[in-house]
């Protein structure tokens, strides 16, 4: 080890002193701290990938013992202990488990998930619906339903009656588990046909979300008199949005038939809350009231009786 | 062979020890990682004559840089100056032997080894063995070789130092857990490498580092250094004689050098006078700037009086057209440049710090530790090979995770 100045053989140098230099040097503080930070570091990436090996391990046994759990084990096979039916609407987990014919008991690996949710789907009353397998023994189903906004009456092709219910997309099913005192309130749809469907059942009523957005208005500001309202007459009625001369009649238990333009709801139920509660304050027969004129109601009285009309004209 | 190496440059000065640890990376790269620094304890004019608290000193230095740097030094490059260093020149000359006159190897060996043939003195070790540049008929070449020539000739200025001096300065470092002394260099050289441009070195150069305790110089001529030496005068000298001089405490006229010392005498400072304190305190007092200058201008001028006395005839406005270039601490002092040109009658400039220097380490108090490392760049790189060391590959990188 010469320095780079120096090319002098035979000559003693300073290197002729004996050095006591560590072949391996003791640490200092600093690579002492370095060496922790190293071992740290390490240690920290060794135990992430002995979780990652783990953590493989552990679902490549998942994968290869899932076999096992399979109908072919006998013994094994995990049934449905558990039948859980969740639902925003009326229908029932009797009613659930009767449709979709699944009893508890039953292999929950050999149930088709998809095709009870298909089945699910064709009630009609059943807006959404999902369908799930939660092991150990459970089976899950959850739905959501159609709310009705009118009833009508069909041929039951026996000579007899079928009540139907009509939701805000127009769907016409047949309700159930609804309660009379709910099915009694709604009001009946009248004037407009209902057309048969190619699988069965009838065609979505078209327009049926206007009429709903006037039930939801009426329930909404004015609940008496919507509380009144028994048929909602469709005849002049015309889907299409904003559509000119398009009318909605209904009839009233007190106010007797309310004509409603197809726009702007919300001022036309308030306008007749306003009404109504002018004729409490002074009764008086009505045959109707005309809602559909901008800014105005036009008040249309009840003929007298001809009693009445008799008398005057003597 | 790893592609870096940590370094450790080490300059144990009369008034503080700086060391700078520096990463040699594939042998041609250098970065400066850390600088540390401690006031220097248990040296006097260079020499270490407390070796515990040379120690201490030296340590903290060495701690503080490699914190700093935040790395641990492999080796270290230690800059040695003191009195007891000495130099001497050889000279050697062989008649070329060819019938010709055309210089073969031959006789570039012969001349290479008659300049050798040196004994030293007892307890004296040869520090640097520095070539000059060959002559062929009394003019300089670069290679002799295949040249028209009678003869031949080379000089030598080699440079040694005392044994026990050197031996104490190496237990100092290899104190410090174990560090290796990779090199030594002497400060002159060390500081000169750093702060003379290549073309001054080869019209000739005087550089004088001017330190605390001591003075170092190098003399350049035809690229190569021809003289070396130390003189025992340097900045504590200038005040210690304003301690005497003005009757004041060494603190104060420490205070009083750094804050309105000038190494010349000028209009200004014959009217001015300033305060020894500054603070008004009790003791406090008015002390003329004339005289101040004048302590400091007579100090100074001895200094290059003594400097010119030991060149002699090798400074020559002609050998040495690069002038005097003044490094070390002291040169800081104002004016110190034009008492250098009066006495030595050349021109004497401050040096132009590299421009690959942080702004932090361009002082001149700084050039013996970067002139290290430089040094450190150049020398031939350690060889990894020996027993036990952590090979490359996967393996080895595991095992130097491991610190092993």
């Amino acid at each position: 080890m010469k320095n780079s100045l120096t090319a002098a053989e035979g000559l003693r140098t300073w290197q002729d002193i004996g050095q006591q230099a560590a072949a391996t040097r003791a640490l200092s503080p600093v690579a002492q701290r370095n060496r922790l930070i190293r071992w740290v570091g390490t240690g920290v990436m060794f135990s992430f990938a002995a979780s990652l090996l783990l953590l493989g391990a552990w679902a490549l046994r998942g994968s290869t013992t899932a076999p096992l759990r399979g109908p072919t084990a006998a013994g094994t096979v995990p049934a449905i202990g558990k039948f859980e039916f969740v639902t925003d609407g009326v229908l029932t987990e009797g009613w659930a488990m009767n449709f979709l014919k699944v009893h508890p008991g039953d292999a929950l690996e050999k149930l088709d998930v998809f095709a009870l949710r298909d089945r699910l789907l064709s009630s009609l009353q059943v807006r959404e619906a999902a369908v799930e397998r939660v092991l150990p023994g459970t089976l899950r189903v959850s739905v959501k339903e159609r709310k009705p906004w009118l009833r009508v009456a069909t041929s039951d092709g026996a000579g007899g009656l079928r009540i139907l219910l009509v939701a805000r997309d127009g769907t016409v099913f047949a309700g159930q588990d609804y309660p009379d005192t709910l099915l009694n309130q709604l009001p009946w749809m009248a004037g407009m046909a209902l057309h048969r469907a190619k699988g069965g059942g009838f065609q979505p009523v078209p327009g049926m979300e206007l009429v709903s957005d006037l039930l939801f208005a009426a329930r909404t500001h004015a609940p008496k008199i919507a509380a009144q309202w028994t048929v909602v007459n469709l005849q002049q009625f015309d889907p299409r949005p904003a559509a000119p001369q398009s009318l909605i009649k209904v009839q009233s238990g007190n106010l007797g038939e309310l004509t409603f333009a197809t726009t702007d709801f919300d001022t036309q139920v308030r306008r007749l809350g306003f009404v109504a509660e002018q004729l409490d304050a002074k009764p008086m027969l009505l045959h109707g009231l005309d809602l559909s004129v901008p800014n105005q109601v036009i008040v249309q009285p009840a003929a007298p009786p001809p009693s009445q009309v008799a008398s005057r004209l003597r | 062979m790893s592609k870096s190496h940590i370094v450790a440059a080490l300059d144990i000065g009369t008034s503080k020890a700086v060391v700078l640890v520096g990463e040699i990376f594939r042998g041609d790269r250098l970065n400066i990682l850390g600088v540390g620094q401690a006031s220097s304890l248990g040296v006097r004019k260079g020499d270490i004559i407390d070796f515990m608290a040379a120690c201490n000193c030296a340590h903290a230095a060495l701690l503080a840089a490699e914190q700093n740097a935040r790395a641990q030094a492999e080796v270290a490059f230690l800059a040695q100056s003191g009195a007891h260093l000495d130099g001497f020149s050889q000279h050697a000359e062989v008649a070329v032997s060819a019938a010709d006159n055309r210089v073969r190897p031959m006789d570039v060996q012969r001349l290479l080894a008659e300049a050798r043939k040196k004994e030293l003195p007892a307890g004296r070790l040869a520090i640097h063995h520095i070539r000059n540049s060959f002559r062929l008929d009394g003019r300089p070449v670069g290679d002799p070789n295949g040249q028209l020539g009678e003869k031949l000739d080379l000089g030598f200025w080699t440079v040694t130092g005392d044994e026990s001096h050197l031996s104490n300065a190496i237990h100092l470092v290899n104190g410090y857990n174990g560090l290796e002394v990779k090199d030594i260099i002497v400060s002159s050289v060390a500081s000169a490498n750093v702060v003379t441009p290549e073309m001054d070195k080869k019209i000739g150069a005087l550089v004088l580092d001017i330190g605390a305790g001591i003075t170092d110089y190098a003399l350049y001529r035809d690229g190569h250094i021809v003289k070396t030496g130390v003189i025992p005068l340097g900045g504590d000298h200038l005040t210690n004689d304003l301690s005497l001089g003005l009757r004041i405490s060494r603190k104060h006229a420490e205070r009083v050098k750094l804050s309105f010392g000038q190494a010349e005498v000028d209009a200004q400072a014959r009217a001015e006078k300033v305060w020894m304190v500054g603070d008004k305190s009790v003791g406090d007092r008015y002390i003329p700037r004339l005289a101040i200058c004048q302590i400091l201008e007579a100090r100074v001028e001895e200094l290059f009086t003594i400097v010119k006395k030991h060149l002699g005839a090798l400074l020559t406005p002609e050998d040495v057209a690069g002038g005097v270039i003044l490094t070390g601490g002291t040169s800081r002092l104002p004016a110190i440049e034009r008492v250098a040109e009066r006495v030595l009658g050349l021109p004497a400039r401050r040096p132009t710090e590299p421009a690959w220097l942080t702004e932090s380490l361009r002082g001149p108090e700084y050039s013996t530790a970067v002139g290290l490392l430089l040094f450190a760049l150049n020398a031939p790189q350690r060889d990894n090979s020996k027993p036990g060391a952590a090979g490359a590959g996967l393996i080895g990188q595991m095992a130097r995770w491991f610190g092993t």
